[in-house]
């Protein structure tokens, strides 16, 4: 068997402000190539948190994250996050002075990877840019598409640099049904194509029945979802 | 870089985040307005400084060595006062160079050396060691590190006289008949001028119009020394004598312009044309007109203002020439003069004029000379010749670069000569019925003198019993910009055997005076200390550094005052500079922070795309020296504008504050407009960390936010 793209030990979260409040409590997972698990659980539960911690935007209180086997620590988080995971947020979160383009390309930039024209990081983000039906696009400013759009943008930019894993907050809580199924449809695709893995949170109880895995987020802890 | 992309593009004015742009404007704004100002005034300043230590090393040298006290008491320098073949007198440093024997002393006829004289400092061959020579070897020795040319200065105390002869300032004395006599007399320090010292030439004050008339006019005078009389009117010399000196003068001066003296110019009648009619002012005097002085330009009225002021008698009228009889026309009335009055015209009224060489040949004093003249007066066509009088010379051609062997005739003034292998050296003329040449500080020239002027100086010679007064003629061949120096206003440049003999007649040798040594001249001027250090080991090599005192510029007893404070002035501006630009980018601080605030979700997008901490912190480190950058290249390219049109500035201020804006006595005559390396290189280190400081907190507090907290969206 394949070893796990991403995998969480016994990882605890405490929050101790505005209270002392633990949110998770000794949770372990693993994720394997060509998988995808949703996450679902009420509102304040921790999901986001638990996505942050094992996209190592967040640190955890104890426990340790694997990536491709690579023990995330201080020191190599941003270049893991650079290279290995990929993040597609709820706001899109794009950059609104940079054009479709450039927002996809960033993460090469951050790399410090050529992008002049005839590159192949260029070649590639326009690629994933046809791959999400936005090649007519490419040269528009973010602020000037459609919420679906703009999501695609994102979840383009998050395939940039080849990640292992996409790790996905409500990709789609502020889309109408229809473009909603198109973002579904492309993120589900990754893990069964590329032979990544794929981590979304969602309330989307149809979503997650997609997903091959699906737990539910409740006491801090992960329950199983048959 | 992506950094600095986005750092540029933060920057950028955009309408929503407008309060950044403004903050972002005036920082940039001040800035360059700091620097501006700091580069402006350190380039001129540290021109102004440059030329004072120019002119400050044009009289003296970059380093000296002079003797200190051992050399006064030591057997070397002692000797000659008892030895027959030093002629029983003490040796200066260039005669001790020039004397071929090191030890004059034969004690077959000397008298014996007194037993409290030191024993003779002797080299390894039992020699006595030539304490002068061997430092000149010392000296030459540094020619490695930069060429080198050192010359023994002597520098002594006399007594100058001048005698002050001009014509009588009052209207209608156009010659030498009526004169002001005038004396100044000062206590003087004196130098040799050194002839080979380049960087003297560019503190000579030009020779103006008015140096050239007086200079010409004195030409037919004796000397006063001479009547020993000085006090009573001068006397005209010979007309041959004043021939060959008239000739030797046209011989370096073109005259272009001659202009009217303040005494007044008769027109010649042949010049008055027969037909027109000039305005200006009928002069009378016991109901009776006696002049008429034409205007200048057609427009009258300061002329009567002037005449009334000097207490003529006087009124406007239109002078109409008709053939052999004058009319008068007035507002009122015309009519005919009984008699033809002489037309005259004020001083400083100046018109295109070249010399008839052939008049030189009859002309028994300088007002014989006649010049052609063609010029406009009132719209009337005036040509002819006129003679030398009540005109004076006002623009010339004056030649101070001969070559040496080119003839016997030098200028009366100082200049330069060239011999066959290009090398120039300074000649001061020598005239014999005139007397020597000197060069005189800008004082004097401020105090009245002007070329030309004769005079003496004073010295005293010992005779058997007594002190005996002895005057060595002089006249002034040349001023010179001594610059800051304190002693600057009374330190006249002579000849070294001028000097050398009212020195020698000084008994008393006072070694803090420095008043004799070698003085080493070399550039650059940053080699001082190097050369200095190189001179100090070799004499300490040669076992003679106890005899020798070695001073860098910076160092001299005159001067040293004067540096120290250019430095800590400089110091204290530049203190206020740095405390103005802290100031000023205390503005970036407060725009970054604005700027980290709007920008906390895309630095939580780029954080969670694997920006790290320091990223985040080199944008923002990036965006506040991007500003100071920027305000620096436009202040610097204003500054560069201004220091191009800094007259026009300068002009401006001056009018402002109803007064100069420098003084020439201090600053010297040329503003300097060259843009300072050393500022430029202050303004960009100062502006580019202090920006760099300043973006540092705000580029610190961005790079600690946490990428979780502003990318949370609820869950």
């Amino acid at each position: 068997m394949n070893p796990p793209i991403l995998e969480a030990k016994n990882i605890s979260k405490t929050f101790h402000y505005p209270k002392k409040i633990q949110i998770l409590t000794g949770i372990s997972l693993q994720i394997f190539p060509g998988e995808s698990i949703a996450i679902v659980g009420r509102s304040g539960e921790g999901k986001s948190t638990l996505l942050q911690i094992l996209g190592t935007l967040e640190t955890t209180c104890s426990g340790s994250i694997y990536v491709d086997a690579q023990e995330v620590t201080s020191s190599n988080a941003t270049q893991i996050r650079n290279t290995k995971i990929g993040f597609v947020f709820q706001d899109f979160h794009l950059l609104e002075d940079y054009t479709v383009l450039e927002n996809v390309l960033m993460r090469a930039r951050i790399a410090r990877m050529s992008i002049g024209s005839g590159s192949m990081a260029r070649k590639s983000a326009c690629e994933l840019l046809e791959k999400v039906g936005l090649a007519d696009r490419v040269n528009y400013h973010t602020k000037l598409l459609s919420g679906g759009e703009k999501q695609r943008v994102a979840l383009a930019r998050a395939m940039c640099n080849d990640p292992s894993v996409i790790l996905a907050d409500e990709p789609s809580g502020n889309l109408d049904r229809d473009t909603a199924q198109i973002i579904h449809d492309l993120l589900l695709r990754f893990p069964q194509e590329e032979g990544k893995a794929l981590l979304l949170v969602t309330h989307d109880r149809e979503l997650a029945k997609r997903c091959t895995r699906n737990y539910e987020l409740r006491n801090g802890q992960l329950h199983p979802i048959q | 870089m992506f950094e600095l992309s986005i750092a540029c593009k933060y920057l950028s004015p955009r309408r929503r985040q407008l309060s950044v742009s403004i903050i972002s404007l005036i920082s940039v704004i001040v800035i360059a307005l700091v620097v501006w100002l700091i580069v402006v005034f350190f380039s001129v300043t540290n021109g102004l400084e440059k030329n004072w230590i120019q002119k400050l090393i044009a009289l003296t040298a970059p380093v000296r060595i002079t003797p200190t006290e051992a050399y006064y008491h030591s057997y070397y320098y002692l000797i000659d006062s008892i030895s027959d073949s030093s002629g029983y007198s003490k040796k200066s440093i260039r005669e001790k160079k020039e004397s071929v024997v090191t030890n004059p002393y034969d004690p077959t006829i000397d008298e014996e050396v007194p037993p409290s004289w030191p024993s003779p400092d002797l080299n390894a061959q039992g020699e006595l060691k030539d304490i002068v020579r061997l430092a000149y070897e010392a000296v030459e020795e540094q020619s490695v590190i930069a060429p080198i040319e050192p010359q023994d200065f002597e520098l002594t105390s006399t007594y100058i006289r001048l005698h002050l002869l001009r014509p009588a300032d009052t209207l209608q004395n156009s010659s030498f008949n009526q004169v002001s006599q005038s004396l100044l007399a000062y206590p003087v320090y004196m130098s040799a001028l050194e002839k080979n010292n380049q960087s003297l030439a560019q503190t000579f004050l030009p020779i103006n119009g008015t140096d050239l008339a007086n200079l010409f006019l004195l030409l037919g005078m004796r000397h006063p020394i001479e009547d020993e009389s000085p006090y009573e009117a001068p006397v005209p010399i010979d007309p041959s004598g004043v021939q060959k000196r008239m000739n030797d003068f046209f011989q370096f001066v073109q005259v272009n312009t001659l202009q009217t003296t303040t005494a007044g110019w008769v027109i010649p009648s042949s010049l008055i044309p027969s037909q027109g009619s000039w305005k200006g002012c009928a002069i009378v005097k016991n109901d009776q007109i006696t002049h008429f002085v034409v205007a200048p330009s057609f427009d009258s009225s300061d002329l009567q203002q002037t005449l009334q002021e000097q207490g003529y008698q006087t009124f406007p009228a239109t002078l109409l020439l008709k053939g052999d009889q004058y009319s008068l026309l007035t507002d009122q009335k015309q009519w005919d003069l009984p008699k033809k009055v002489p037309l005259l015209m004020m001083g400083g009224f100046s018109f295109p004029a070249h010399l008839i060489s052939t008049s030189l040949q009859e002309a028994r004093s300088p007002q014989d000379v006649r010049f052609q003249v063609h010029f406009q007066l009132q719209g009337i066509d005036i040509e002819g010749e006129i003679p030398y009088k009540g005109v004076e010379i006002e623009k010339a051609l004056v030649q101070n670069k001969i070559a040496e062997d080119s003839s016997n005739i030098i200028p009366f003034w100082f200049h330069s000569s060239t011999n066959r292998n290009n090398k120039i050296s300074h000649v001061l003329p020598n005239n014999e019925k005139m007397g020597e040449g000197i060069i005189l500080p800008r004082s004097f020239r401020d105090a009245g003198a002007l070329l030309g002027d004769r005079g003496s100086l004073t010295y005293y010679s010992p005779t058997t019993s007594t002190w005996q007064e002895q005057h060595i003629p002089i006249y002034v061949a040349g001023f010179y910009d001594p610059g800051i120096i304190p002693i600057g206003g009374k330190f006249i440049l002579a000849s070294p055997e001028t000097t050398a003999i009212i020195r020698s007649s000084h008994q008393q040798e006072e070694p803090s005076m420095q008043t004799t040594g070698i003085n080493i001249q070399f550039n650059p001027l940053d080699k001082a200390d190097q050369i200095k250090k190189g001179i100090i080991d070799s004499l300490k090599k040669k076992g003679i550094h106890r005899y020798w005192n070695v001073e860098t510029y910076q160092e001299y007893e005159f001067t040293k005052n004067i540096i120290q404070e250019l430095q800590s002035q400089k110091n204290l501006f530049m203190l206020i500079a740095i405390i103005i630009m802290v100031v000023a980018c205390s503005n970036i601080i407060s725009m970054l922070i604005i700027l980290v605030n709007d920008k906390k979700r895309e630095i939580g997008i780029l954080r969670s795309m694997g920006a790290s901490s320091k990223n985040i912190g080199l944008i923002f480190g990036i965006a506040g020296t991007l500003i100071g950058v920027v305000g620096s290249m436009l202040g610097i390219a204003g500054a560069i504008l201004t220091l191009r049109h800094l007259d026009l500035l300068f002009a401006l201020l001056s009018r402002w504050q109803g007064h100069e804006m420098f003084n020439i006595q201090l600053y010297g005559q040329v503003i300097p407009q060259e843009l300072s390396i050393e500022a430029l290189s202050f303004v960009i280190i100062i502006t580019v960390s202090i920006s760099l400081f300043a973006g540092l907190i705000p580029a610190i507090k961005a790079s600690l936010l946490r990428p979780s907290q502003v990318l949370r969206s609820g869950g």
